[in-house]
């Protein structure tokens, strides 16, 4: 408006003397950004997960805020566990007193037992709150790549997926890839097409042992349900199942996670199934329970056995994307694979179970 | 031996029987594409071709493409140039192209202004289940055509009569720069006689009319300019089928049977039939994938006139496009485009950080004609590449703010500069904020290779370009 230019002017420079000077692109070595982090010592002594955490700091206070949105029914749970706490701890005061009084060495007995106690318990829990927060970089990770992808920025790719590299770093089966990714990733590329790279490269491999897990646990799943005689077994069973699958898929991605991020990462993947996966459910679902039925009219056993090993499968796929950190850029993997080698492990009507 | 025996006739009918069914055979197989790159006014079309053809010739796992996928997961095994099907068309020249790119101190191959066609062999390891099972490696051939973009602009004007062509012509001439540049021409034909044609009158004429589009091309770097063999003639030069220009309306009295105006209508129809109409049909109908280059930073610096000038030839070709999925009953009887890729090229000579922009803006011109193909099935994409990277980017502080040049050779010059050619708006720039020192836009020298026998050429995102192309094929 009032004439203010809004735009910088062309600029042409001599190339000043700079220590080196490539002749052309091909030669100009190729800024590998990444693997000049990796020598970084806080990589090499933190646990990886740890340095991701320290990287990822900001952001992640940041979303745990946003996180923290309970409402009621976590302030009555909240204020329940420290009634709780401070009714034991009070008992425990009151009781060693007691003991205190009756005898010296009795007092001092369960004094050092209580004492043993509550180290043991606090360790505990916060190697279980550690390694919640653990599970949490993962989904910050996701949270900041799917801002990256959806706002075709430039250059945040690279710090990003440098602190998902250091994820994976000391698998063995990922250097290799890790260094063609490297290589591959010209300094021309787009936030987006970096990650969808890395997606490409990287993680598919990690996404195929996953695959895997699930793959395993689901037949297996299916199997025992089809043969146990007993309706609370089998449930017993399956939760089981799902916890421990649960667990290993997280730590396939790079997480630990203790009793309690396994739950919640349960929760979420039932959660996911009965949000967003229920489309997949009624495409793929109608499908597979017209087969199941007719399986189940066969044989009711294995049908149930087919459906139970189904279930599980959905939940390891919601699992999986929970897990990751990047978001599929792709197709996300699907039940078609898992569904053909249930139907064959039924069939050979024998447990693969390892 | 069959041209001695009394069967010859017959033999040559079997053999092209035979030629022919082949032919079918790879079509209905899915084993032919026939990949047409064309580009308006220097776009990039030849170093594109040839780069292409290098890259595929080249292809290894970790050749540098890492996003077309039948190379990154190693199912591709090996490529070659090979006969072209057809024997009345002329052959592009890859090894006279990439001599020069590849030679010590490297240079620009020379621009081209003819249909040519190259054909590839590429195998690859199949992933369909069918596939696998019939054979480990499959064929695909791909025939790349090479045609000057001009010529597309001639295809609007099959749907028009002479005197609505000559209408048309007359209404751009209304607006600057074309106003100017064709006074002297518009003169000559007010003073002409026109009851009673003069051959001498009539190239001097149509000589006007010529040098008003080629200065228009040349000085303007406009694109909407009709007849498109005026301007890139090819084999036509001088003959009479390229002796017209458009008059404008002189009534009934002067349309006798020897005016001059019947007799230009009867060269312009002959023109419509004899060239476009014929190129239409033996080429362009027959596509299966089109790309479009496009030079969106020669069109920028140029200034907003270019601009429209640009967007209005791109949506006049592109409505003539024979779009459509191919099924496969349709693809055998009438093969079409199913898959459309708009290409920024020489995305080289701005900053990476800037190619973003780039591809927004190409987005936004290519709106109209893209919803257009979209509606009718065609997949189509937009895409900012360089076939041959000569620069790289570097950042630095400049006046107080860190700004990323390209670092490359200029064209003509011996010694790398840094260059900061300004910042590519978003969106097209209003006119009144289109300042003429705004973009400061360079062409470069090629790289030179440090070893140019077993090196590939650098580039971006023609591997993404070919997965797009190609990549349904080679599956």
């Amino acid at each position: 408006m009032d004439g203010a230019r809004t735009w910088i002017p062309p600029v042409e420079l001599a190339v000043t003397a700079s220590p080196k000077v490539g002749r052309s692109a091909a030669a100009a070595p190729r800024p590998v950004v990444l693997s000049l982090e990796q020598d970084g010592e806080a990589a090499s002594r933190v646990e990886p997960v740890e340095a991701v955490m320290a990287a990822g700091e900001s952001a992640e206070s940041a979303s745990a805020t946003a996180t923290g949105r309970g409402g009621v029914l976590t302030g009555l749970l909240l204020v329940a566990i420290l009634l709780w706490v401070s009714l034991t701890v009070q008992d425990a005061v009151l009781f060693l007193r007691q003991q205190w009084q009756s005898h010296l060495l009795l007092g001092l007995f369960f004094t050092l037992l209580t004492l043993v106690l509550s180290g043991l318990l606090l360790t505990l829990v916060g190697r279980e709150w550690r390694r919640f927060r653990r599970l949490r970089t993962l989904t910050v990770l996701r949270q900041e790549s799917y801002r990256v992808i959806s706002q075709q920025t430039f250059g945040l790719g690279q710090p990003l997926l440098r602190r998902v590299a250091l994820l994976y770093q000391e698998r063995e089966e990922m250097v290799a890839c890790l260094e063609s990714f490297y290589q591959q990733s010209d300094d021309y590329l787009g936030d987006r097409e970096l990650l969808l790279l890395f997606s490409d490269q990287v993680l598919s491999v990690v996404d195929a042992r996953a695959y895997q897990v699930v793959v395993r646990h689901a037949s297996a799943a299916a199997v025992m349900t089809a043969i146990s005689p007993m309706a609370w077994l089998d449930a017993l069973f399956f939760l089981w199942r799902n916890l421990w699958m649960v667990r290993e898929i997280a730590e396939v991605y790079g997480a630990r996670p203790g009793a309690a991020g396994s739950l919640v990462l349960l929760r979420q993947a039932i959660r996911g199934m009965m949000g967003a996966g229920l489309t997949d459910l009624l495409a793929t679902g109608v499908a597979h329970s017209m087969g199941d039925s007719v399986a189940a009219l066969l044989m009711a056993k294995t049908g149930q056995g087919l459906s139970n090993g189904l279930f599980i499968a959905r939940i390891g796929l919601q699992t999986m994307q929970a897990c990751r950190p990047l978001p599929f850029m792709g197709e996300a993997p699907g039940l078609a694979q898992i569904r053909k080698a249930l139907q064959r492990e039924l069939g050979n009507g024998k447990s693969q179970e390892r | 031996m069959t041209d001695t025996t009394p069967f010859a006739p017959l033999g040559m009918l079997l053999a092209s029987a035979q030629k022919t069914l082949t032919e079918w055979l790879h079509l209905a197989m899915d084993q032919t594409v026939r990949l047409a790159v064309t580009g308006l006014n220097q776009s990039g079309k030849t170093v594109f071709i040839t780069a292409l053809v290098h890259q595929l010739l080249h292809a290894r796992q970790d050749s540098g493409l890492p996003f077309f996928e039948c190379v990154s997961s190693n199912r591709f095994a090996g490529s070659r140039v090979m006969m072209q099907p057809d024997v009345d068309v002329s052959a592009f020249r890859y090894d006279q192209f990439i001599q020069p790119l590849t030679q010590q101190r490297p240079s620009w191959p020379t621009r081209t202004d003819e249909l040519s066609e190259i054909r590839l062999a590429i195998r690859f390891q199949p992933t369909g289940l069918i596939h696998r099972q019939l054979s480990d490696a499959s064929t695909l051939y791909l025939d790349i055509i090479d045609y000057p973009g001009e010529w597309l602009l001639d295809l609007p004007m099959l749907e028009l009569s002479y005197a609505e062509w000559s209408a048309q012509i007359f209404q751009s001439c209304m607006e600057e720069p074309r106003r100017t540049l064709s006074t002297e021409w518009r003169t000559l034909l007010q003073s002409m006689e026109m009851r009673k044609a003069d051959d001498a009158l009539l190239r001097q004429a149509s000589g006007l009319y010529t040098q008003f589009l080629m200065r228009c091309k040349l000085e303007y770097g406009l694109s909407l300019l009709q007849p498109g063999r005026f301007t890139v003639p090819g084999e036509l030069k001088g003959t009479p089928l390229l002796t017209f220009c458009p008059l404008p309306d002189c009534g009934e009295e002067s349309r006798g049977p020897e005016s001059v105006y019947s007799i230009m209508e009867e060269r312009f129809n002959a023109y419509k039939e004899r060239v476009v109409y014929r190129f239409y049909k033996d080429h362009f109908s027959r596509f299966d994938r089109q790309i479009v280059l496009i030079d969106l930073l020669k069109a920028l610096s140029k200034g907003p006139e270019n601009f429209s000038d640009m967007r209005v030839a791109l949506e006049s070709i592109l409505r003539n496009f024979h779009y459509g999925t191919s099924g496969l009953l349709s693809r055998l009887l009438w093969p079409k485009i199913d898959k459309l890729l708009f290409v920024a090229t020489k995305v080289d000579h701005v900053a990476a950080n800037q190619h973003h922009n780039l591809e927004r803006l190409l987005n936004r011109i290519v709106n109209k004609p893209a919803n257009d193909a979209i509606f009718q099935g065609v997949e189509v994409k937009t895409m900012a590449l360089s076939s041959v990277t000569c620069t790289r980017t570097v950042v630095r502080e400049h006046d107080g703010r860190r700004l990323s040049f390209v670092q490359g050779i200029p064209k003509g010059r011996n010694k790398e500069i840094l260059l900061f050619p300004g910042e590519i708006p978003e969106s097209l720039p209003r006119a009144e904020d289109w300042d003429a020192n705004r973009f400061n836009f360079m062409e470069f020298e090629p790289p030179r290779l440090i070893d140019p026998e077993a090196a590939t050429l650098p580039h971006i995102r023609l591997d993404q370009a070919l997965q797009f192309l190609l990549g349904d094929k080679l599956s």
